[in-house]
């Protein structure tokens, strides 16, 4: 079976490296973007075939939200996964029910993110029978 | 309980106490709130030449010689052993890849050590701060500042020329009329709550989250080889991609450990499961204090001042202990603040010297922030990381110098932020870093640090030969002597009389 690709898009060089040293070790092949705008050349790049977007939501070049939403157009049976530091209230308000996509609660830890990418990959095998609408996950304890 | 002071000073932590003390020696009528009681568990541990030289400073100017002591290991562990605290002889780094046991290069590929002082007697020293604030509280106290231990304020009122503050103290009404207000509560401390202080995100770092505590049978970090000092004996960094570990050691066999993190961690132990070495050190580790998370560790105001108050630097933000730097941006403001209190008079004078404090206070905050998440952005990049580093110590070694030189001017601004030429190049290769350059653009970056340190290089920094574990060495501060305007016998005079060349 060939690597999963996934694409991590975040301004801020420092988490995006890890969160991408952390895909890597896990085995998964990595591409990163800095703003909404890289990210969106590198999807309609024909050579790269993507099995995930993983972006983050406020960002000065751009929301990951609409890149989201322009990804949902562009390329319907893409996955993408939002980090977000809002709660699930605020998520719930600025999302609409429709938006196919997963949502993970900063901070998180490096299991947490594993999981949610694993999980988001595997539900998306069989896309008919998931329900991946948008939700915060995965539950946080703070202790 | 009644009390009219001309400044009340809110937190009684060594920033508050010290504060207390030099406005004392100056006949103010002071009072020092504390929300607790000491001894009391604090981090911000560790000093640096900078931070000792204001103490010295301090001391020397209010006339506070019981302060004296701390500024150097030697003459604290003689005059006051009953106050616990640790021996930092400097930085030291040590670079880890995740689940590898740590290994190097004979040319010390994965780890730096950079001397803060040549030998023991004028080390620097880790600050066991139940035991170092509860010393300071009594000095303040001794010195006649009226200290209010378990008083918890709850109204603040601000008129032109005065202040009210109004609480309790165990049950009883506390009233507190006074000239001036000092904040030395700490990040998001007391007038950062009662005046709603903005305290957006910062601007550079990434939010990260604090892990810490204390600990007792850490076992000693001596891999293989010798470098300029034990490497144990300083402020031990364990670096990683994604963050940081902490490991400052003190001489009543506790050990202050803790992790600032990019991602959150479920637990100690679980962060240290990928760093086998670091696991070793810890194997036999017990806390013997509650874990503390703080997420995030940093926090920056944007206000700084009022008309009749002021937040000391600690106050107003914390950026990350990476490079200690937070005892040297509040002992600058403490002197500032001292300054101002002292040199105008209330009104239309005093606010313009208050601006000033803030845009200083501020924007040493703000080089402190760029260099951190630089150095944050290259933890996966050590050259790059060391490289960065040097910026630090080049303008630290050059300030400490300047000053001992009385030729502060030189040296404008914590990190020479205020510099000219050495400010806009600081803030350039930092930039520059933070987008983590490869190739052509990373090889040109390394060589603007070495422009930018080269005029500055007082530590022999750029000398690649010693292959980054870096001494303290007389000879390279005598032969730099013309960088800070000096002849070499003034500079040999001042190691005379610092202590420099006296045999461990």
């Amino acid at each position: 079976m060939p690597t999963r690709s996934i694409l991590i898009v975040d301004d801020e060089p420092s988490l995006r490296k890890v969160i991408a040293m952390i895909l890597t070790r896990a085995g998964f092949t990595v591409l990163e973007a800095g703003d909404v705008t890289t990210a969106l050349e590198i999807v309609r790049r024909q050579d790269v075939a993507l099995d995930l977007v993983v972006t983050d939501m406020a960002m000065p070049s751009g929301s990951g939200l609409g890149l989201v939403r322009q990804l949902a157009a562009e390329q319907p049976g893409l996955r993408c996964i939002v980090m977000s530091g809002h709660d699930t209230q605020t998520l719930l308000s600025l999302v609409e029910p429709g938006l196919d996509a997963r949502f993970i609660q900063k901070p998180f830890t490096p299991a947490e993110f594993l999981a949610s990418v694993n999980d988001t990959l595997s539900r998306g095998l069989d896309r008919s029978q998931s329900s991946m609408k948008s939700a915060a996950g995965p539950t946080r304890n703070n202790a | 309980m009644r009390i009219d002071a001309d400044v009340a000073i809110v937190g009684s932590g060594f920033a508050g106490s010290l504060t207390a003390l030099a406005l004392r020696s100056r006949r103010r009528r002071v009072v020092l709130i504390e929300r607790g009681r000491h001894p009391r568990f604090a981090i911000g541990e560790s000093s640096t030449p900078l931070a000792n030289l204001l103490i010295e400073e301090l001391a020397d100017r209010y006339e506070l010689p019981q302060i004296r002591p701390f500024s150097k290991w030697g003459t604290w562990q003689r005059t006051r052993p009953d106050v616990a605290g640790g021996l930092k002889r400097g930085f030291t780094f040590y670079f880890h890849r995740l689940d590898e046991r740590f290994a190097d290069t004979a040319a010390h590929a994965r780890q730096l050590m950079v001397a803060a002082s040549p030998h023991d007697e004028i080390g620097d020293t880790h600050w066991y701060r139940p035991d170092f604030d509860l010393n300071l509280v009594r000095e303040a106290q001794a010195a006649g500042a009226i200290y209010l231990d378990r008083t918890v304020i709850d109204r603040v009122a601000f008129s032109e020329k005065s202040a009210r503050l109004e609480g309790s103290r165990e049950g009883d009404a506390v009233r507190i009329d006074a000239s001036f207000v000092v904040d030395a509560s700490g990040p998001r401390g007391f007038l950062a709550r009662a005046l709603q202080l903005d305290a957006p995100p910062l601007r550079w770092l990434p939010p990260t989250h604090g892990l810490y505590t204390h600990f007792e049978n850490v076992a000693r970090w001596d891999p293989a080889g010798v470098g300029p000092y034990p490497p144990d004996n300083a402020a031990l960094h364990h670096v990683f991609p994604g963050g940081w570990i902490w490991v400052l050691r003190f001489n009543n066999g506790v050990t202050s450990a803790g992790a600032a993190l990019l991602m959150r961690t479920s637990s100690w132990d679980d962060l240290l499961a990928s760093l086998p070495s670091v696991r070793d050190q810890f194997a036999n580790a017990r806390p013997v204090h509650p874990w503390v998370r703080s997420a995030p560790l940093a926090f920056r105001t944007t206000k700084v001042c009022g008309t009749n108050w002021a937040l000391l630097p600690s106050a107003s933000g914390v950026i990350d202990p990476l490079l200690s730097t937070g005892f040297p941006l509040t002992l600058l403001g403490i002197h500032r603040l001292l300054d101002v209190l002292e040199t105008t008079s209330p009104g239309a004078e005093r606010d313009a010297a208050l601006r000033e404090y803030e845009h200083v206070t501020l924007a040493e905050l703000d080089a402190t922030e760029l260099l951190v998440a630089a150095l944050y952005a290259c933890m996966n990049d050590v050259p790059l990381f060391k490289r960065l580093t040097l910026l630090y110590f080049a303008a630290a070694s050059f300030s400490e110098a300047a000053r001992r030189l009385d030729r502060t001017a030189l040296a404008p601004g914590f990190l020479l932020s205020a510099h000219p030429v050495f400010g806009p190049e600081l803030r350039a290769c930092c930039e520059l870093a933070r987008t983590s350059p490869g190739g052509p653009r990373r090889d040109a970056l390394f060589e603007r640090i070495d422009r930018a340190i080269e005029p500055f290089d007082i530590a022999g920094l750029l000398d690649r030969s010693r292959a980054d574990w870096y001494p303290v060495l007389a000879a390279d501060l005598v032969s730099n002597a013309a960088k800070l305007h000096a002849r070499p016998d003034e500079v040999e005079r001042l190691l005379q009389r610092s202590g420099f060349t006296e045999v461990s």
